[in-house]
Parts: C-alpha cells; sequence; structure tokens
C-alpha cells in the first residue's frame, strides 16, 4: 500500500488503538490474579520456613530493625482462623560481618516456638552470587549447613562452622560462603530475639564472638591465623597427614 | 508449495535455530533444562502464530513506509498479553523463564516472519508458517535443553540417573555455547545429506 | 581433501625452526617446576602428568583419525598441551577427571578449529577452565600434603573472604605480612595446582626459553608488570600500609600468575604477532587478572583473563599489523 502521511497516521493510530485496548482487556482480567500470586510469592517464602501451610496462615505484624546501615525484617506469622495464635517468626536477614566470595548474602530463616522451645523451622537463600556447584550449593534444599541447623534450639548454637567449633557442617569445599551463611542466620537470631526483646544489647549483634569484633589490628591479625587454621580441614574428607597440620597450625598460633 | 511443506521446512530446511541461526537469546539462556526449552518454544510458537495471523490479515491495509513499527506494535501485544496470562495461570513456568518471556518481543524470529511470510501470504499459510517455524524453534530448544541437562546434570526431564559425576558446566552458560555449537554442526552436517 | 596453499604475510624467511624443536624446549622448561611439585607434593605430580599426557597424545591421534587428517602427534604439541593441562590441575583430581580435561582440550580447544596453529583458545586452558567450572569442588580441592603449608586453601581464596564490624567496614580483606612467607611461595611451599607453586624453577624455564628465543619478554613482562603497578594502585589508594594482600609481590607469586605470564599466554597461535600487539594482549590479561582476583567470583583469575585475551587476539592482530618487509613507515 502507498504511504501517506494521513494514511500512516490513521493506520498506525488505528493499531496501537486496538493493541491498547487487548492489553488492557487482558490486563483487567488477569490483574487480581497476578495481585495475589505476587503477595503469595512474597510470603510463600515466610510459610515455607516456618512450615505452616499457605490456607491456615497470614503474615501479621512486621518489625523492621536497623544493624549498621542493614535491616533485618522479622515477621510474625499467625493463624488464619486466630490472629493470638502464632505460628512462628520469619526473620529476613543479611549476612552482616562476613561475605561470601560474591558479596552479602540474604537469607529467610524461621523461628518456632513450641512450650517455651525455641526451633530453627527452616532456612531459604533469598539472595547469594556464590560459584555455581560450590558455594551456591546453599540454595539446595536439604545441605549440609541447612540440615545441621533444623529443629535446633538457636541458642544452644555456636554460630560458626563445625570445623571452628560450632555447630554448622560447612559446604564440601566452600568455608567462606558456609561462614557468611552461619553469619547472615546468627543475624536473623538477633532479630528474632529483638522483636521479642530478649535481646542482650551489650553484645554486639552479628559480633565475632571470638575476637569481639573489634578493628583493631592485633584482632584482624589473630583473625588471619584462625582462618589459615580452620582451611586446613576445609576439604572433605579429612586425612590424617591433615590434621596433624592443623595441630602444626594451632601450635603456630600459640607461639 | 503444499500446506504440509509450509510445516516442515520450519523444522528442517528453515529451522530457526540451527539453520537461520535467529533468536540466539532465548536459546541460550532457558535452555538448562528440556521442560524450560521447550516451555520457551510453545510460548513462542503462540506468539508467532498469532502475530502471522494479524499480520496476514491486516497486511494490506498496512503503509509500507510504517510497516516494521506497525508489526512492532502487534508483536508487542501479543507477547504482553501472553506474559500476562502466563504470570497468572502458570507462575511456575513464569519464574523459570523469568525476563525471557517479555523479550519474546525482540526475538527476530517472530519480526522476520511477519516481514518475509505473513506480509505476503495469505492467513491460513501464515499461521501453518507460525506452526512450523514454532516447531521448529520449540524441537531445537527442548532439544539443546535434553543434551545440557543430560550432560550437566545427569538428568532428562527432570528424572535424575547420574547427579553427581556429569560436568556441571553444560547447565551453566558456557554450556549453552557449547551445545549449541556442537549441535549446529551436527544438524547442518545432516541437512546437507 | 584438496591441498589448498597458504601464503603468509611477508617477509618469507624461514627461520629453520621447527614446531618440534620449540615444542622440546617448552617441554625441557617445564620439566623443572614438575621436579619441584613433585619433591614438595609427592609421587602423584607425575602420576597425574602422565594421564593427562598420554590422553591428550591418544585423544590427537583418535581426533585426527576421526577427521580423516594426517596425525600430527609428532610435533610433540600435545605432549605440551597435557602437561600444561596437568600443571592447572591440583594434585588430589580424580583420574577420570583429568581425561575428560584431556578430550576438552584436545578434541574442543584443538581439532574443532582445525588443529595446531588454527586454535583461538589455548587447548590446555580450555580444557583447565571446563574442569574448572565443571567439577568446581574437585578442582578447589587442595588436600595436599604439603608439609607445613600455609592453609588447605589457596593464598588468594583464603585472603578472598571478607570480615565487617558490625557497622558494615571491612576488618580482615587484607593479610597481614606476618601471615605469609614469601621465602616459601617462592620455593613452592604453598598451595596451589602442580605446576603454579614453584614459582623460581617456573622463572628458571621461562629464562630458558628466552634465551632458546622461544619466547620474547614483551608478554611476560607486560602481564606482571601490569599486575604489580596495579595491585600497588590498590594497596595505595584503599590504604594497605603494612597489610599486604594487595601488595604487588604476593600477587605475583600466588596462584597461577608465573605459570600463566611464561606458558600460557605466549602460546604462538593464541598471541598477538607483533610486538607492540603483545605488550596489549599482556596489559590486558594483567589488568583482567587483578581485577578478578580483587573484585570476581572467583579467588584466580588468571586463566579467565588469558582466554579473554586469546579472544582479543584477532582484533589486536588487525591493529598492529606485521611492517611489510622493505617498506619505510
Amino acid at each position: 500500500m502507498k504511504s501517506s502521511l494521513k494514511n500512516m497516521v490513521l493506520v498506525l493510530f488505528t493499531i496501537t488503538a486496538v493493541s491498547a485496548l487487548l492489553v488492557g482487556l487482558v490486563d483487567n482480567i488477569t490483574k487480581d490474579t497476578i495481585a495475589a500470586t505476587e503477595l503469595n510469592a512474597k510470603n510463600i517464602a515466610k510459610f515455607e520456613v516456618l512450615n505452616a501451610a499457605e490456607s491456615e496462615a497470614v503474615v501479621g505484624e512486621e518489625q523492621v530493625f536497623a544493624i549498621g546501615d542493614f535491616e533485618v525484617v522479622v515477621s510474625t506469622v499467625v493463624s488464619k482462623s486466630d490472629s493470638n495464635i502464632v505460628k512462628g517468626y520469619a526473620v529476613e536477614a543479611p549476612s552482616i560481618t562476613r561475605s561470601g566470595y560474591g558479596g552479602r548474602i540474604k537469607l529467610m530463616v524461621g523461628f518456632v516456638e513450641e512450650a517455651g522451645n525455641v526451633t530453627i523451622s527452616g532456612v531459604k537463600v533469598l539472595a547469594q552470587s556464590e560459584t555455581p556447584g560450590l558455594g551456591a550449593n546453599m540454595t539446595q534444599p536439604g545441605n549440609a549447613l541447612e540440615k545441621s541447623i533444623l529443629k535446633k534450639n538457636p541458642a544452644a548454637l555456636t554460630f560458626e562452622v563445625k570445623k571452628k567449633n560450632g555447630s554448622f557442617d560447612s559446604l564440601t569445599g566452600s568455608t567462606i560462603s558456609s561462614r557468611a551463611y552461619v553469619n547472615a542466620v546468627e543475624t536473623a537470631y538477633a532479630g528474632y530475639l529483638k522483636a521479642k526483646g530478649e535481646l542482650d544489647e551489650t553484645k554486639v549483634v552479628g559480633a565475632d564472638s571470638a575476637s569481639g569484633a573489634t578493628n583493631s589490628k592485633r584482632a584482624a591479625e589473630s583473625e588471619v591465623v584462625e582462618e589459615v587454621a580452620e582451611d586446613v580441614d576445609t576439604a572433605s574428607g579429612a586425612t590424617t597427614t591433615e590434621e596433624c597440620q592443623m595441630e602444626n597450625n594451632v601450635t603456630e598460633e600459640e607461639k | 508449495m503444499g500446506k504440509l511443506q509450509l510445516i516442515t521446512r520450519g523444522i528442517l530446511k528453515e529451522n530457526p535455530t540451527f539453520a537461520l541461526i535467529l533468536g540466539m537469546c532465548p536459546t541460550l539462556g532457558v535452555t538448562s533444562t528440556a521442560i524450560n526449552g521447550m516451555g520457551m518454544g510453545v510460548a513462542t510458537m503462540a506468539v508467532l502464530i498469532l502475530s502471522n495471523m494479524a499480520i496476514s490479515l491486516i497486511k494490506n491495509l498496512i503503509p509500507s513506509k510504517v510497516r516494521i513499527p506497525a508489526f512492532i506494535v502487534v508483536i508487542a501485544s501479543f507477547v504482553t498479553i501472553i506474559g500476562m496470562l502466563i504470570k497468572a495461570y502458570l507462575p511456575a513456568l513464569d519464574a523459570s523463564l523469568g525476563v525471557f518471556i517479555p523479550l519474546i518481543v525482540v526475538n527476530c524470529i517472530i519480526l522476520g516472519r511477519a516481514e518475509a511470510f505473513a506480509s505476503k501470504n495469505g492467513v491460513f499459510d501464515s499461521a501453518l508458517d507460525g506452526v512450523g517455524i514454532g516447531l521448529g524453534f520449540t524441537l531445537s530448544l527442548t532439544v539443546i535443553g535434553a543434551v545440557r541437562e543430560v550432560l550437566g546434570s545427569g538428568a532428562i526431564f527432570g528424572f535424575s540417573f547420574a547427579a553427581d559425576v556429569m560436568p556441571l558446566l553444560f547447565i551453566l552458560a558456557p554450556g549453552g555455547f557449547l551445545v549449541l555449537g556442537y549441535l549446529m554442526v551436527v544438524f547442518n552436517k545432516i541437512a546437507k545429506r | 581433501m584438496a591441498t589448498r596453499l597458504f601464503a603468509a604475510p611477508s617477509p618469507h624467511i624461514h627461520g629453520g625452526e621447527k614446531t618440534r624443536r620449540i615444542m622440546f624446549d617448552v617441554i625441557l622448561a617445564l620439566i623443572p617446576a614438575l621436579a619441584v611439585s613433585t619433591y614438595v607434593m609427592g609421587w602423584r605430580v607425575l602420576l597425574v602428568t602422565g594421564v593427562a599426557v598420554a590422553g591428550c597424545v591418544l585423544f590427537e591421534y583418535l581426533f585426527g583419525l576421526m577427521l580423516g587428517r594426517r596425525t600430527t602427534i609428532g610435533d610433540l604439541s600435545a605432549i605440551v598441551t597435557g602437561m600444561l593441562l596437568a600443571f592447572n590441575l591440583p594434585v588430589g583430581i580424580p583420574w577420570w577427571i583429568v581425561l575428560i580435561g584431556a578430550v576438552v582440550a584436545i578434541g574442543v580447544g584443538k581439532m574443532t578449529f582445525g588443529g595446531l596453529g588454527c586454535n583461538p583458545f589455548n587447548p590446555a586452558l580450555t580444557g583447565r577452565i571446563f574442569l574448572l567450572i565443571a567439577y568446581p569442588v574437585q578442582m578447589t580441592n587442595w588436600t595436599t600434603n604439603v608439609p607445613d603449608a600455609i592453609s588447605g586453601s589457596t593464598l588468594l581464596a583464603v585472603v578472598k573472604g571478607k570480615t565487617y564490624d558490625a557497622a558494615g567496614n571491612i576488618v580482615l580483606g587484607k593479610m597481614n605480612l606476618e601471615g605469609i612467607d614469601f621465602m616459601d611461595m617462592f620455593g613452592g611451599y604453598m598451595n596451589g595446582s602442580m605446576g603454579e607453586i614453584a614459582s623460581l624453577a617456573l622463572i628458571l624455564g621461562g629464562l630458558y626459553l628466552l634465551w632458546r628465543k622461544v619466547i620474547s619478554w614483551h608478554i611476560p613482562v607486560a602481564v606482571l608488570g601490569t599486575m604489580a603497578v596495579f595491585a600497588l594502585c590498590v594497596a595505595l589508594t584503599i590504604g594497605g600500609g603494612a597489610l599486604c594482600y594487595e601488595l604487588p609481590l604476593f600477587h605475583i607469586l600466588a596462584g597461577g600468575a608465573l605459570l600463566g605470564a611464561i606458558f600460557m599466554a605466549t602460546d604462538y597461535s593464541t598471541s598477538p604477532m607483533t610486538h607492540k600487539g603483545m605488550l596489549i594482549y599482556g596489559v590486558g590479561i594483567g589488568l583482567l587478572t587483578m581485577i578478578i582476583r580483587l573484585w570476581g567470583a572467583y579467588p584466580e583469575g588468571m586463566s579467565f583473563a588469558i582466554f579473554i585475551m586469546n579472544a582479543a587476539t584477532p582484533l589486536i592482530n588487525k591493529y598492529f599489523r606485521p611492517k611489510r618487509f622493505g617498506v619505510k613507515k
């Protein structure tokens, strides 16, 4: 068809108008469903870490705490039928004092109270950029890190990897990512305690328990030695030689 | 050209992935598993059939100087509509295809078929062409996805058989390029016969 | 297949060099590093190297047969590829992964593109990068028997993990000088791939290649010089002071810097032809390595950097053509 200004304007206008009409129509039909699914997706993570059924739970109060430049969000999940029945607390927290290879790690950690006993009901990784096949394995359900703390009381946990006498199994070959994960769980627990008003404020939140988180040079140095010593048995399947090696390092440290 | 041939040539002679080498972005981006490749292929096929038909319908009304913007508006509307439908009713597929659904708009296969075929042929032929090219795209993506899934995670359509010994590389980005390249070699070797 | 004749750009002077002699020199130059690694890490070094070399030669022969080409194993290049591949692997790697590496190095890295001289990427590096991405756990398992080794991870990996105080400031991301013994790094007492630990032996091998005129100084000096300058700049801007993470010497001795700069980056068919081009290529490798080391998701970036600059080589060659013989500018 020959182009003239008149028909070009007319045709383009008509096509755009019809398209806009169609898109608007479909948007009208689908927008409620989409909004519901999106809200759901956000909340599903919260329900998931608390093992709560979607049909029975709703998100109640949300509290936001600032730790340094970071935010910890504590959401209270309550029963749908009775908002006084608390199903648990889903805490969204980043790793603060440690980062993985690819930056900080963000977790959603669920805390459930049963008869005065607090347990970790689930962990979900919200954001991470670790090496695929190594640190990124923390997103897989049932990984070593998650397994080692599920259904345990966080008050009884030592927030370190096992090789450093902590309570967490580390992922094969990725101590650094594992320790960032541990740190995020620790932050989440601090957030939970704060929400409950049970946090001991004299303790620096998310601080390294060993060094007391001073940034004096001495502390940093001892950190290095510790890190080095701990990395010796990072590899899976420690052999006797390795253990000897670690002892060597320890003695060196003592010297 | 026979009606059947319209469909088969999209699969072999004018296979969009292996012969025409169009639409590489979704091809490399979503084919980490067979099912993802298939989902992307089907979504693209739906857009392709609809846009081919619509453009064929209005081809005589469009002034030739503004045909490209007109085609793009038509295609973009269909992609947006299908994107919204998937988001609303197939949230799982939406999560795994993510940003690649809106990117169907810029998939050059669709604009290419609109320009090269639908704007010159009847509605029914254009629909068949959409089916053929769409099938070719879906098949290619499914094959690439299947090969990558088997080599990379030791599974096929989600059924795992040798999880831990397979090279992880194949489900990551570099594996997409490698598999695409070697499959292209094999395809062209077969197609030339 | 029809025989095709190629005309190379002038000057058409034959130096009397053969691929075989060059490859033999490279093998000789690699032997000191191999010896030091064997001494430090044990006999398994020889075993892994043997499997890699045998695998590369075998696959070169098989792929040659499959593609109907004249076999090229006589030029020794497959042996060099095998040795370099082994040098890029940890000593404890399972043998079947070494074989997969050999298939990829020879099959994907070399024969796909038409064999020696036509490959755009260094074959041994192709194998290593494939394995690093494909088997990250096995490829970073530095469980070695290094006596008094500094750690079970490589130094680069150790310093990569950062620690922050409660306000989010970095506390640890730099390593103290006292933590590292540079003499150990020099002599080979550190963790890493089999061939990258023996800094002194690698330098000796490099000097031998320079003396034999197999390589020129341009690429290694450009790579290492860039890394040193970059490290110094970062140390000065971040204000490391006595902290040495960003210090030049650490970066040159740690990881695969020396192995990469001397043996991997200088591969003929994947590096630029003119000296100016080589300098640019080397600077690019140095910069990319440091960027990946300091800010990337992997602790070591040497292999990726060389790979990326391999891809840039045709472009560099295009802008820095050899001068036509007898023409004055």
